[in-house]
């Protein structure tokens, strides 16, 4: 138990440690299987993770965001400035039809066209304002935060924090094949540069794209050049496969962290509590 | 009832299932090879009164796939544009036309420029991994040989995954066949629990009994990238406003605990003032308790140091990437404004977020998501300098940033947080100690075991193809 | 009139959607057809209907339990105690003044959710033995490969490997980290950015239709 929850009873202490003990060995029995124990500690988890989470986003964000203002100065509406507006009414309209549209959509449709198909229509628009928002953000989140810097840093011409005692162009050059063949490997699969699969139309396997691609073209020079795309997209795949061992191996350390901590907990965190101390005491026949 | 078998399994499915209920196995666009007598595929539910809002049980069919329901609903068409186009898949198989393109044979995201100009369907890139749904585009038709080659290789996986551990490395076959349960039944992976046991005692053991002794070298390894961000730590000053967004709760704590409370501790130690906030429900809770305890750690050897309460809790955003860009353009609207928690004075320091931006921003992240979120969303827009904090496995996916300078610095995982520990000015204490001993001799014998069962794993791969 | 969606509440959805994100592209990318106050309030909004928008969630969540409890469906023991913990929850969180930094809530946090939640997660750490005897193989495709990196890896970040092997290997993994491993990882980061931007745009051009 954390000093957050101190000011409670030394019982509830004690309950909470042999409620943190309970749940996790619930939830860990799974590993043997996937038992009644191992139901009943995910439903505990579930059902107080939702409920923590509405009080959380009720305290934390709709309270003291849009609700306390509001109630503040519940008359503001008649003399809303454009700011007020913007910021706390036109938000509770569309919360409102979130929640009354979403509860709505949960229920069986209307028979007849009404009130409730009218409420049905009006929850689409804070969706799809939502929806707007996450599209704009995404797109222009990609080119300026994504595209934009690693194309730049891709082919920059400035040294990189390299080691001084290699090549620096070489690792430049190194880099940008490998970039390139990673992207030239998602796009056209293990399968680039193989005949009938030429870049002016990669995915296709019609006849389309030979014809097209060896129309004005020697064929010598196109089998070059699709024997260079292979080898660029296997420079490129080989780079994934090194990079998804290591990402691997990185996973390992990341989840074993996280199963040491758990049994260091079980094995030195709960026997150095009071209550195990008291209960070990009585088992052994002693005093505390 | 028209059922279709799974074949992984063999459970009688309903038609219109897309995976199996009883394995999971997908099987839309599986030749339904049996009809029970007595019922048609189109018969009428009679449960009409409970489709409201009862969900699908294992067994019965929810109501968005009764035949006559879909017909009746318009929308029914437009909301499950998938299950239609799964339906259309089933016909042309079942006809040997038709071809359904497993992940095996994913297609490229787009062909061609022309490809932009496609209607698209993001269900299809979810459901299937290439855009199989298509109408428009020109689909390649598989030849019957590759598809049943492809079929192949889905048997042969899953029975890698219901197979047996080798019996050539030394395992007793009775023993063996007395764990054994039908190898159809899928679930090969849950029969490894005594693999997975012997792991657990394994770090079990290492914790209680086989913990190293003190490290005489320079202890865990320093990943490129950690020296930075300690040096961008250490030369912030006194009172600098670092903004600290906070993205791992508990379900990944027992990891990123030990990255971030070194971080904390430094910063605390140069007397920033923290603006904490998170966008996940339990990250405001985590960060209190870490937070408490680098204070405590601070307070033995270097009480003097803190001055006062130099963290602002900015409590929880909601709405992920539509709503982090706030703490961008304008962070005083972004974090909280309820007086009851942030006092005037720390009203002003947080409007001062929106003049002159934060001295330092560190992401401390358990998914890559998190780091290339704020440096999507926010960097863009403030330009502030920005270190991560993040869990092992997040390292190589956020180290292209990195190169590209848009991360100043990066530390991650349990040995990142171990090399920023010895560089702390301060003395650790035995309990401190003894658990990142514990931690690394588990730590040491959990990856033995897996190494060993690496190569066990090889050595059956071996077995079985000198195996006829 | 109001029975189908199909027809000019489409247009309009639609027509939301595109200057909504029209004016925040705009914005961000320095064209100025949208003021920066317009998408500051944008943003804003997004938050408050991110609140609105998880608390209906949990109302659907809630719901269906409800449902399962009244109609005596499989498991709705387990569902009447989700509810009754979902209750409580709640009641300890709105009824104290500090919501949930009230001695209640920090008491479930770390009764409940800190534990069962790091438990949970915990469990994958045990499950990748499994993954690892299985699909850890040289003869499966790029097997080599894999196995290099992930065995390269191991000698540097596990304590005891970490001792014994030679700093130049060390350094060769901090190269293998900061050069050919960072491109591929950069290749597929531009290959995401590169897939939100074209599945963006043929939403729109697919919704336009």
């Amino acid at each position: 138990m954390s000093p957050f929850s101190n000011g409670l009873p030394g019982v509830m202490q004690d309950a909470g440690l042999i409620l943190g003990l309970a749940v996790s060995l619930m939830i860990g029995s799974y590993i043997v299987r996937d038992s009644f124990l191992a139901r009943l500690g995910q439903y505990v988890l579930v059902g107080a993770g939702l409920g923590y989470t509405v009080v959380l986003v009720w305290r934390n964000v709709l309270w003291p965001r849009l609700f306390a203002p509001l109630i503040a100065d519940p008359m503001s509406w008649q003399s809303v400035s454009v700011t007020g507006l913007l910021n706390l009414w036109l938000p509770l309209l569309l919360g409102v039809l979130m929640w009354g549209g979403g509860l709505e959509l949960l229920r069986r449709p209307p028979a007849r066209p009404g009130g409730r198909s009218l409420l049905r229509l009006l929850a689409a628009v804070p969706a799809a304002i939502l929806g707007g928002v996450v599209l704009g953000v995404a797109v222009s989140g990609a080119v300026q935060g994504t595209l934009w810097p690693q194309l730049s840093a891709a082919v920059a011409t400035a040294d990189g924090p390299g080691r001084a005692d290699q090549p620096t162009w070489l690792i430049r050059f190194l880099t940008l094949i490998i970039t390139g063949g990673v992207l030239i490997h998602l796009q056209l699969g293990p399968n680039a540069g193989a005949a009938g699969n030429g870049p002016s139309s990669p995915g296709s396997t019609s006849s389309e794209g030979p014809r097209a691609a060896g129309a004005g073209r020697p064929k010598l020079f196109r089998t070059v050049f699709l024997m260079l795309l292979r080898l660029w997209e296997g420079i490129g795949r080989r780079a994934l496969w090194l990079a998804a061992g290591i990402i691997f191996a990185r996973l390992v350390a990341a989840r074993f962290s996280l199963t040491l901590s758990r049994l260091d907990y079980l094995l030195f965190e709960i026997p150095r509590s009071d209550l195990w101390q008291l209960v070990w005491a009585s088992l052994r026949g002693g005093g505390p | 009832m028209a059922t279709s078998d799974c074949p992984h399994c063999g459970y009688g499915n309903p038609i219109s299932a897309q995976f199996c209920v009883q394995c999971g196995t997908i099987i839309a666009g599986q030749k339904p090879p049996s009809v029970s007598s007595g019922e048609s595929a189109n018969e009428p539910d009679a449960r009409d009164d409970d489709q409201e809002s009862a969900p699908p049980l294992n067994g019965e069919e929810g109501p968005e796939q009764q035949p006559s329901t879909a017909s009746s609903d318009p929308d029914f068409s437009e909301s499950r544009p998938q299950l239609a186009a799964a339906e259309d898949e089933t016909d042309e198989d079942s006809d040997g036309q038709g071809a359904v393109r497993g992940p095996s044979q994913a297609g490229p995201l787009l062909r061609g420029i022309g490809g932009l100009l496609e209607p698209a369907d993001p269900l299809s890139y979810i459901m299937s991994g290439s855009g199989a749904n298509e109408p428009t585009v020109d689909r390649p038709i598989a030849p019957s040989a590759e598809l049943a080659a492809d079929e192949e290789e889905r048997r042969d996986l899953r029975r890698l995954f219901s197979e047996e551990l080798p019996t050539a490395v030394g395992a007793v076959p009775e023993i063996v066949a007395s764990v054994a349960e039908p190898s159809q039944n899928g679930d090969g992976l849950q029969r490894r629990f005594w693999l997975e046991v012997i792991l657990l005692l394994g770090m079990a053991g290492a914790l209680l009994w086989w913990a190293p002794g003190p490290p005489g070298g320079a202890g865990p390894h320093a990943l490129p990238g950690l020296q930075q961000a300690h040096r961008q730590v250490d030369t912030l000053q006194p009172n600098s406003l670092v903004l600290v967004n906070w993205a791992y709760d508990p379900a990944t704590a027992g990891e990123m605990d030990l990255v971030a409370q070194p971080i904390v501790e430094h910063l605390l130690q140069r007397q920033a003032k923290l603006i904490v906030f998170s966008q996940l429900p339990g990250g405001p809770a985590t960060a209190r308790r870490v937070i408490a305890r680098a204070e405590a750690s601070l307070q033995r050897p270097s009480r003097t140091q803190i001055t006062a309460n130099l963290v602002i809790e900015g409590g929880y955003l909601p709405g992920g990437s539509a709503s982090i860009p706030l703490l961008g353009v304008a962070p005083a609207r972004a974090l909280p404004v309820d007086p009851t928690w942030v006092d005037l004075r720390e009203r002003f320091r947080i409007a001062e977020l929106g003049e002159a931006g934060p001295a330092l921003t560190v992401v401390i992240a358990a998914r890559a998501e998190d780091v290339r979120r704020w440096l999507e969303q926010v960097q863009p827009l403030n330009g502030g300098t920005v270190i991560a904090a993040t869990s092992a496995v997040v390292d190589p996916s956020v180290r292209p940033y990195l190169h590209s300078g848009q991360l100043a610095g990066l530390v991650s995982g349990w040995d990142g947080g171990g090399a920023y520990v010895r560089r702390l000015e301060r003395a650790r204490s035995v309990e401190e100690q003894a658990r990142s001993l514990r931690h690394a001799g588990g730590l040491n014998w959990g990856v033995g075991i897996l190494i060993v069962a690496v190569l066990l794993g090889n050595l059956a791969g071996l077995t079985e193809r000198r195996t006829p | 009139m109001f029975s189908s969606r199909s027809g000019w509440l489409n247009r309009i959805v639609l027509l939301i959607v595109l200057l909504t994100a029209g004016g925040i592209v705009s914005a961000r990318l320095g064209l100025s057809l949208a003021p920066t106050e317009a998408t500051t309030t944008l943003y804003g909004w997004a938050l408050l209907l991110g609140g609105f928008a998880i608390i209906l969630g949990i109302a659907n969540a809630v719901r269906f339990h409800l449902v399962r409890v009244q109609r005596g469906q499989r498991e709705w023991l387990f569902s009447l105690l989700l509810l009754v913990v979902f209750a409580l929850v709640v009641g300890a969180g709105i009824t104290s003044p500090e919501g949930t930094t009230g001695l209640l809530s920090e008491w479930v946090f770390d009764a409940v959710l800190a534990p069962g939640q790091a438990t949970l997660f915990a469990l994958t750490g045990v499950f990748l033995i499994s993954a690892a005897y299985h699909f850890l193989r040289v003869d499966r495709p790029g097997g080599i490969w894999i196995l290099a990196g992930a065995l390269l890896m191991f000698l540097v970040q596990t304590p005891f490997l970490y001792q014994i092997v030679p700093q130049s290997l060390v350094d060769l993994v901090d190269w293998l980290l900061s050069w050919p491993v960072m491109a591929a990882m950069r290749g597929v980061l531009l290959g995401g950015a590169l897939a939100v931007l074209f599945i963006s745009l043929r939403l729109i051009v697919n919704s336009a239709k």
